[in-house]
């Protein structure tokens, strides 16, 4: 190192300045925003996290929701109604039984332009001799492993796949076979066509069974609440969850 | 070697309640090295608002980086180091005409200057003395001279060569030392 190196070094390294009496004052309010912004970030994670936590607990109570409407369809799982479809032509009729389970029968059956009965506790007897083929079928059956919340004709979630007995939301007409339910409370009145709910009972021999719907109606006779809708297209097309 | 706490605690007992928020131990780290980084701040700058503006923005890195003080080295020179850097943010490139040296600029005589005119020479007149020079000297000088930075590392901070470090510092010695040669005819 030159001298003239060392005598500045000397000097100045260690020296000390004068430091105006408000300095600290100025440097102060720039660690208070740090505070302040750790403050509100803290608070935004917090408000961030009990919104995530009020989704999550709402998305629980509308689990549950499903699962306490379906709930009572399990217990009427063993009068769960026979719905059969009786061709038109062939002057079907229906007849009630007293037995208090539901008759399983084909897991195919046939409706066209006909009445068709909804009764719980119902055996359908077709004393017509003449009997569509499986091809010629309007209602489809196809194995469900689980249902379980409520689902609009049209939107069929992939969440249905899980779960305990579901809640069809259908706003056409429709017909289901074995453990398909109509409860009168979930009848509605929607753009002039009545709304109701066809709950699927997974539980029973049928499990897991939806049916599905592919030609048009003129009557579904609706005995749970009284009542005969009268269709002149059937456009609800209810597809295998 | 730290200067003495303002109270009891130690100087990491200050910086740990630093970290915690606590505004006194803040304000007492504050004030254990604030007049040495306002000298140093002063060396670079051009002028004391300058001065006081990168003091200002250095403490404030220093305290909003403290949790990056490992304890490797002494806490000073940690600051002092944030405290030069933010100096030297300020630095125009164009302050270092890249310049190669020549054969005289190796044959620097300072012996000229008897050491009894250094040592009659004030901080005060040594601070003046380095405020005079161009900004490229200035810098070089302080940072190789009185921080003992090597060329290498003035190269990397600075972003400029070597040879113009070293350039820069010939000439900043040269320059102060016909300033010292001419306060000695003076005071003659």
């Amino acid at each position: 190192m030159k001298h003239i190196d060392k005598v500045f070094k000397d000097k100045l390294f260690y020296q000390s300045a004068e430091v105006p009496e408000d300095m600290w004052d100025k440097i102060a309010p720039a660690l208070e925003e740090k505070s302040g912004r750790a403050i509100i970030w803290f608070w935004l994670a917090g408000i961030f996290a009990l919104l995530l936590g009020g989704l999550a607990y709402t998305y629980i109570s509308s689990s549950d929701t499903d699962s306490t409407i379906a709930g009572p369809l399990a217990k009427n799982m063993a009068t769960m109604p026979t719905i059969s479809n009786t061709p038109k032509e062939t002057n079907a009729q229906i007849e009630q039984t007293p037995e208090p389970t539901s008759e399983i029968q084909n897991k195919t059956q046939v409706v066209t332009k006909e009445n068709v009965v909804v009764k719980p506790t119902q055996k359908v007897t077709k004393k017509s001799s003449k009997r569509e083929t499986p091809a010629k079928s309007i209602i489809e059956t196809k194995p469900l492993k689980t249902i379980g919340s409520t689902v609009s004709s049209s939107q069929v979630s992939p969440e249905l796949k899980y779960g305990k007995p579901a809640n069809l939301v259908i706003t056409k007409s429709y017909i289901s076979d074995k453990g398909s339910f109509i409860e009168k409370s979930e009848l509605g009145e929607k753009k002039g066509e009545i709304e109701y709910n066809v709950f699927i009972n997974s539980e029973g021999l049928n499990a897991g069974t939806l049916m599905r719907v592919v030609e048009p109606l003129e009557y579904i006779p609706l005995p749970a609440f009284q009542k005969s809708l009268k269709k002149k297209t059937l456009t609800t097309h209810l597809t295998h969850l | 070697m730290s200067p003495l706490k303002p109270n009891s605690l130690t100087e990491r007992d200050l910086i740990e309640r630093s970290l915690k928020g606590d505004r006194v131990s803040q304000r007492d780290l504050f004030d254990m090295y604030s007049a040495k980084m306002l000298a140093v701040c002063q060396r670079y700058a051009r002028h004391t608002a300058e001065a006081e503006d990168m003091f200002q923005e250095g403490f404030i890195k220093v305290f909003k980086n403290l949790s990056k003080y490992k304890g490797d080295g002494s806490f000073e020179g940690w600051v002092r180091r944030i405290m030069i850097n933010t100096s030297l943010k300020n630095i125009s490139k164009k302050s270092f005409k890249n310049e190669s040296i020549g054969l005289e600029d190796h044959q620097e005589k300072d012996n000229k200057v008897s050491p009894e005119v250094f040592s009659k020479l004030s901080v005060d007149d040594l601070i003046k003395l380095i405020n005079d020079l161009p900004e490229g000297y200035r810098i070089v000088f302080n940072m190789y001279a009185i921080e003992g930075y090597s060329h290498k590392e003035i190269s990397e901070l600075l972003k400029i060569e070597v040879s113009t470090s070293r350039s820069q510092l010939v000439k900043a010695r040269r320059m102060l030392q016909r300033k010292i040669e001419d306060l000695q005819k003076i005071a003659v």
